[in-house]
Parts: C-alpha cells; sequence; structure tokens
C-alpha cells in the first residue's frame, strides 16, 4: 500500500484510514459530516499526494496535449488550467484530467485509480511525436487542496501571499524556491463546490507546507478533512466522479460536460465519435441530478431508477444524504430522452421504491 | 468496551433486546453504531403491529457510508415504535442503547429470551475481532 508524505500525520492526528486505489488515505478525522460543513463554513486541507501528476516537456507538449485532449487549447496561455478528458478513439473516457498549461512544460493531473492507464495510453500517443518526452511526478511531487470560505485568509501564509490570493478561479501560478519555501504551484481551482486553492510542491516539502497551512488556521478556522468529506462535497457541487458518472463506456456528453467539448478544433483523439453522436441528436443516456423530500434510506450507485409508472429508467451513479441540504441527493443515468427537471421518478433502494424528484444541478452553489 | 448493560441481552449482527415488564424493547448496539461511527442518518422500522420472527429483517439503519439490516432478537407482534428515533435518526448514533432504541416487542414465544447471547458472551464476540 502507498502512502503519501502527510502519512504519520494523518495517524497522529487520529484518522481513520482507508484503501483507496493502492494508497493509504484519510476516510475521515472525526466525521465525514463534521468535515464536509466545515469546509462549507470555514476551510478544510485535503492531502491529495495520492492523485496522479504527468508531466509532458517539448516544444511540441502544446500541440500535442491539444491533440490528445478536447480542451479548448487554441487560445491557451501559460497560467491556464483546463478541466478535460483522456478520450479512447471511441469518445470513451479514459479518465477526467485538469492540464496546467506552460510554456514547454504541461503537467496533467489524473485520477489515482488511472494512473497506471492514463500514464501508458499518454506514452502510447506520444510516440509519434519527436520531441516529447513524458515524466511520471506522481512519487517525486506531491498535492493537497485547501477549501472554503476561509481558504483565501490561510493562504496569505505562504510565499508572495497576495498574489496566490488573488489567483482568478482555474489560474496558477509557479513559486520558485527560496530560503523558507519550496518550489510550489499554486492553483485557484478544487473539488468542493468552495473557493480554494490546489498546491503542488515536492514530496519532501510536502509535509512542511501542509504544518504551515494548518498552523495559518490554527484556532479552528481550518481542519483536515477526508476522502468521505471530499466525495459529498462534490456531489453537492454535482462534480463527476470517475467510475461513477464517468468511465470506460461513456463519453463526456452523455455526462452533460459537452462545454468542456472543444468542438470547433479540427482534430483530437475521440472527435469523430463525439460529432457522431452529436449528428444523431440524443446520446443514449444522459445524465440527471435528483433530489428526495421525504425522509428514505439513501440512495447509491447501482441501484435502479424506475419511472413513475414503475417502468426500469436507468442507474443512480452517486448518492448520499447531503449535509447541507439535508435530504438525500444523487445523480443517475436515464435512459429516457424526454426526462426533464421537475419530474417524478422512484429509486429501488433495497427491494422498495422511494419517490425522487428530478432537480437541476449543481445541488448547492456558494454564495459569491 | 464499558457500554454493555447487564440487564441487555444480544443477537450477534448487533441487536440488544431488554425486558419491560412482559414487553422486549430492541435496539442496536454501540459497538455497532461506533463501527458506522456514529453517523446514522436514517432508520427505517415496521408499522405498529407487524408480526416478526425471531432473526428476520424488521429495518434498516443507514449511516454516511453504508446501510445495514436489522434483525429481529425474538419473535411477536410489534406495539411500539420510536417515533422520535424515525424523525432524528441522530439519537440512534448517539444513545442506540438508550433513548436511540428502536421497537418493542409483544413476544410470541418468551423462551428465546434464553436463546440470546449473554453481556459475557457479546463482549466476547466483539472482542475477538469476528464481529462484522
Amino acid at each position: 500500500m502507498k502512502r503519501t508524505p502527510v502519512y504519520n500525520w494523518h495517524m497522529a492526528h487520529g484518522a481513520t484510514m482507508v484503501a483507496f486505489n493502492g494508497w493509504e488515505m484519510p476516510l475521515y478525522y472525526h466525521g465525514i459530516t463534521e468535515e464536509h460543513l466545515h469546509t462549507r463554513r470555514s476551510a478544510s486541507l485535503f492531502d491529495l499526494g495520492h492523485m496522479g501528476r504527468i508531466a509532458v516537456h517539448g516544444q511540441d507538449s502544446l500541440d500535442f496535449i491539444n491533440w490528445l485532449t478536447p480542451a479548448a487549447f487554441n487560445d491557451a496561455q501559460p497560467g491556464d488550467v483546463f478541466y478535460s478528458f483522456l478520450l479512447d478513439e471511441a469518445g470513451h473516457t479514459i479518465d477526467d484530467i485538469t492540464i496546467y498549461v506552460g510554456r514547454e512544460t504541461q503537467m496533467l493531473v489524473v485520477n489515482a485509480g488511472n494512473h497506471d492507464e492514463a500514464l501508458a495510453w499518454i506514452l502510447e500517443k506520444a510516440k509519434g511525436w519527436k520531441s516529447i518526452t513524458i515524466e511520471d511526478k506522481s512519487f517525486t511531487w506531491s498535492m493537497m487542496a485547501l477549501q472554503g470560505p476561509s481558504s483565501g485568509k490561510i493562504i496569505m501564509s505562504l510565499p508572495d501571499a497576495e498574489s496566490a490570493k488573488s489567483l482568478p478561479y482555474y489560474k496558477f501560478m509557479t513559486f520558485k524556491k527560496c530560503d523558507r519555501w519550496p518550489e510550489m504551484i499554486i492553483s485557484a481551482t478544487g473539488y468542493t463546490g468552495e473557493h480554494g486553492y490546489e498546491l503542488y510542491m515536492p514530496c519532501d516539502s510536502a509535509l512542511k507546507v501542509w504544518e504551515v497551512l494548518m498552523d495559518a488556521g490554527a484556532g479552528g478556522i481550518v481542519a483536515p478533512a477526508g476522502l468521505g468529506a471530499r466525495d459529498s462535497l462534490r456531489l453537492e457541487a454535482a462534480m463527476p466522479l470517475y467510475g461513477h458518472e464517468l468511465n470506460n463506456n461513456t463519453t463526456p456528453l452523455e455526462a452533460g460536460l459537452r462545454k468542456f467539448i472543444d468542438f470547433k478544433k479540427s482534430d483530437f483523439i475521440g472527435r469523430d465519435a463525439l460529432c457522431a453522436v452529436e449528428q444523431s441528436g440524443e446520446p443514449k443516456q444522459k445524465l440527471v441530478g435528483f433530489e428526495m423530500n421525504q425522509r428514505g434510506p439513501v440512495p447509491r450507485p447501482g441501484m435502479k431508477v424506475l419511472s413513475f409508472t414503475g417502468e426500469p429508467l436507468g442507474e443512480i451513479t452517486s448518492g448520499i444524504f447531503s449535509p447541507t441540504l439535508q435530504k438525500n441527493i444523487g445523480m443517475a443515468y436515464i435512459t429516457s430522452p424526454e426526462t426533464k427537471v421537475g419530474q417524478e421518478i422512484h429509486l429501488d433502494i433495497r427491494g422498495r421504491n422511494y419517490p425522487a424528484i428530478i432537480v437541476k444541478r449543481p445541488f448547492y452553489k456558494r454564495m459569491k | 468496551m464499558d457500554s454493555i448493560p447487564y440487564d441487555m441481552k444480544f443477537l450477534k449482527t448487533h441487536e440488544w433486546a431488554k425486558k419491560d415488564g412482559s414487553l422486549i424493547i430492541v435496539g442496536v448496539t454501540d459497538y455497532a453504531v461506533e463501527q458506522l461511527n456514529r453517523e446514522i442518518v436514517y432508520v427505517e422500522l415496521p408499522e405498529v403491529g407487524c408480526l416478526l420472527k425471531k432473526e428476520e429483517s424488521f429495518g434498516l439503519i443507514d449511516a454516511v457510508k453504508a446501510a445495514s439490516d436489522l434483525y429481529a432478537p425474538m419473535s411477536g407482534k410489534v406495539v411500539e415504535t420510536n417515533t422520535e428515533a424515525m424523525v432524528n435518526a441522530a439519537i440512534v448514533g448517539e444513545y442506540p442503547q438508550n433513548t436511540g432504541w428502536l421497537i418493542k416487542i409483544d413476544p410470541s414465544n418468551p423462551a428465546e429470551w434464553d436463546d440470546l447471547l449473554s453481556p459475557a458472551k457479546y463482549k466476547a464476540l466483539i472482542e475477538s475481532g469476528e464481529a462484522h
């Protein structure tokens, strides 16, 4: 089992650990609900050392990524972050990723569970590109996320704090190594629906950065949060999770992520297949959000969705009791294209039917 | 584990039973909710009047991460359900052996009481590490 540089800190702070894609990660420290609500109210620090970090070097690296992914890369500038996908030729999702745009080095952040497949795919596709070299930095660099309305205050403890604090959404900065600080990348990104940052640094300084951020938010402003809260936060924000809303049998179009596909580009892997889906009208299934307005058991992935007359409609991909909304919410793939917001559906939970309503996503939107 | 009352008996599926006159009060054990990190979000209980068979499922408790079936320690008729626990499932997480009780049964075969695990046997079960 792999461990991040912050592993010993988690153990010393009473974390309940869980095996997650070959990594031993904190599920929670005190409780998932408490950590979830603290993130919405103040700020939380998440260890993301398990995620994969792959650097693509070379003068053609921008062109390579532009072809490798459907991101709107034609006017990409150094300092931009893109949410995108690795697609196969059928338009199916190998992974959902973020791309950090540099001059001659691009960084791709991939899911821990897809690290090996994503790396193999990128290496394979880079074969025809002479100037490109691929470097897996997953085990030399680490990563953490500071999320929540108070995260701006806490980031002020870092070098060149003003510029870090005022980073626009989906932009990043690189901080050079100095006496007090390691080399670091900070982006205004996250997976919680809150204002926040993701930070990257060499593994040997990750624990130090973690402790500095914890100290900067001492007195209850910042608290550590585990993967349990990370999942419930992203679900309230209706962000997709690979293996749930996305998989290697699903296109981003079905997941409702069309705005991340740049059809204006003349070529990217999977473009022809996605164009064919577009031309045929509706994708074969679509992702919807639902909520249960009456009390009921928690809807869980894999449970069936029925029409209110009992016809099979699809399957739940994610579901929780929402700590913020105090009701059950979830997402599901539905095969019926006429399904609309406001429509009543039934959920088959452990052999009994419970009513739910299709609602707009996200379930939770922060006040700006 | 200091929270195994001497006047309760148990199923190995972590339900407790306690005598209340001729009735039996049923709940889930402190150990069981501790395994769920006490984050109970929903409790589903049978209707009053429902007939239960020993070790048959009578409802479920749902925690943040997983749901668990509930099993009847004894056969009999459900004469009362804890409506407070249905409205505010958190009390089952906080006080599972007290105000977080679940149902009261009028037992049809009081001799089944003798088949239940004693506090000492239940303690041994959870300390053996074989409990789930």
